[in-house]
């Protein structure tokens, strides 16, 4: 879910200084129009994406529709918040494959797919094994490409959605995730203002 | 940082980047920021610079996630082992791989024997048999796409119809054609 921040920026003495038009005490300089909307971007997005708080997204969705001037698109959730999510569901998926696998391995206890090894048929296990973990291999594959291509930017905004929605869940999140992948994140800006 | 320049006629937007599924026209301020979010990580090529003058600018930071073209050159070692390792497996006929009579027999009877067991021969539709034929089909299929040769064949395929269509375009007929630029005609 992408946050439109609305901004100012003027050119004085050959620099250009760049304003959050809801907030004009707060300044920052650059030396092109990009730099100045970059070091505005850590800024609100430090201050955005480590408190979540639906009260200051509402607040800045009504700046943006109000205001005629630039905007800095921010997400509700940071790269870093995203990668570590992906690698918990993947670990999740990780778990939950290895008890299918052991649940498979116990109904099919004793039959070793149709095939036991002794003395003569070790090329013939040995090609099976193989084989076995080619089709594991392409299962991993397969479902991680489906996973990243189609699910989860869908995945995203849904549990960004879900974010806004429910405070127990925008606490367990801050706690787990939020706290620990943001913590080189800039917490140079606080929005201290009314938010009415 | 990418800064998108929108041209503003009576609040309604126009966005102009050359990417077709990009651009919009004549659009209400609050739609154009929806179409801009959704359609800006998906298709935008990388732009340093800025994108003309407009009337409100629209500042994204790059997706650091986002697969480029160069992140492929550390794909291309890893598909080139594969490909040596499989021709050099190919030509040793190693007995884990090649020692069986026919692969593809050997293909078929492995699937099989994941539906059914030994002795029980069954030939019917399985749910089960048709995941894991599609699985490993598909496994074959990315196997397949990571071959450099399959990229360059690709590469070859796609661009070379569009290339010998430009050349004869500009540089065969376009010996024919004189233009305003050429010196104002003969």
């Amino acid at each position: 879910m992408a946050v439109f921040v609305p901004i100012q920026l003027e050119e004085q003495e050959g620099q250009i200084v760049g304003r959050f038009s809801f907030d004009p005490g707060y300044q920052v300089q650059g030396r092109n129009r990009l730099e100045a909307a970059t070091k505005l971007h850590r800024a609100i997005a430090g201050c955005l994406q480590n408190s979540k708080d639906p009260a200051f997204v509402r607040f800045l969705q009504n700046q943006a529709a109000q205001s005629q001037n630039s905007l800095i698109r921010v997400d509700l959730l940071s790269q870093a918040e995203k990668a570590w999510i992906f690698l918990f569901f993947g670990f999740k998926l990780v778990f939950i494959g290895v008890l299918l696998t052991a649940f498979l391995t116990w109904l099919s206890q004793g039959q070793n797919f149709g095939m036991e090894l002794t003395q003569t048929n070790a090329g013939e296990f040995l090609k099976r094994g193989v084989m076995a973990l080619y089709l594991m291999a392409c299962v991993f594959l397969t479902l991680m490409l489906i996973l990243r291509r189609t699910f989860l930017e869908w995945f995203f905004s849904q549990y960004e959605l879900a974010l806004l929605a429910s405070d127990s869940l925008r606490r367990v999140h801050l706690g787990l995730f939020a706290r620990w992948a943001n913590c080189f994140q800039s917490k140079s800006y606080e929005y201290r203002g009314s938010l009415a | 940082m990418i800064e998108y320049c929108l041209r503003d006629q009576d609040g309604r937007l126009s966005l102009n980047t050359g990417i077709s599924t990009l651009d919009f026209e004549n659009v209400h301020r609050d739609r154009a920021l929806i179409l801009l979010s959704d359609g800006c990580y998906a298709t935008y090529q990388t732009r340093k610079d800025g994108m003309g003058k407009g009337d409100v600018s629209v500042f994204v930071m790059e997706d650091r996630l986002r697969l480029r073209i160069v992140d492929l050159l550390g794909f291309l070692p890893v598909s080139l082992y594969v490909t040596l390792l499989l021709i050099y497996l190919a030509l040793t006929h190693p007995p884990a791989f090649f020692g069986a009579e026919d692969f593809m027999q050997f293909f078929l009877n492995t699937l099989q024997s994941l539906s059914s067991h030994e002795g029980t021969p069954s030939y019917g539709f399985s749910l089960g048999g048709a995941m894991v034929f599609w699985v490993m089909t598909g496994g074959l299929v990315s196997l397949l796409m990571s071959l450099p040769l399959f990229t360059l064949a690709a590469y070859y395929i796609s661009f070379l119809p569009s290339r010998v269509y430009r050349f004869l375009y500009y540089n065969v007929l376009g010996l024919l054609v004189k233009t305003q630029d050429d010196g104002g005609g003969s």
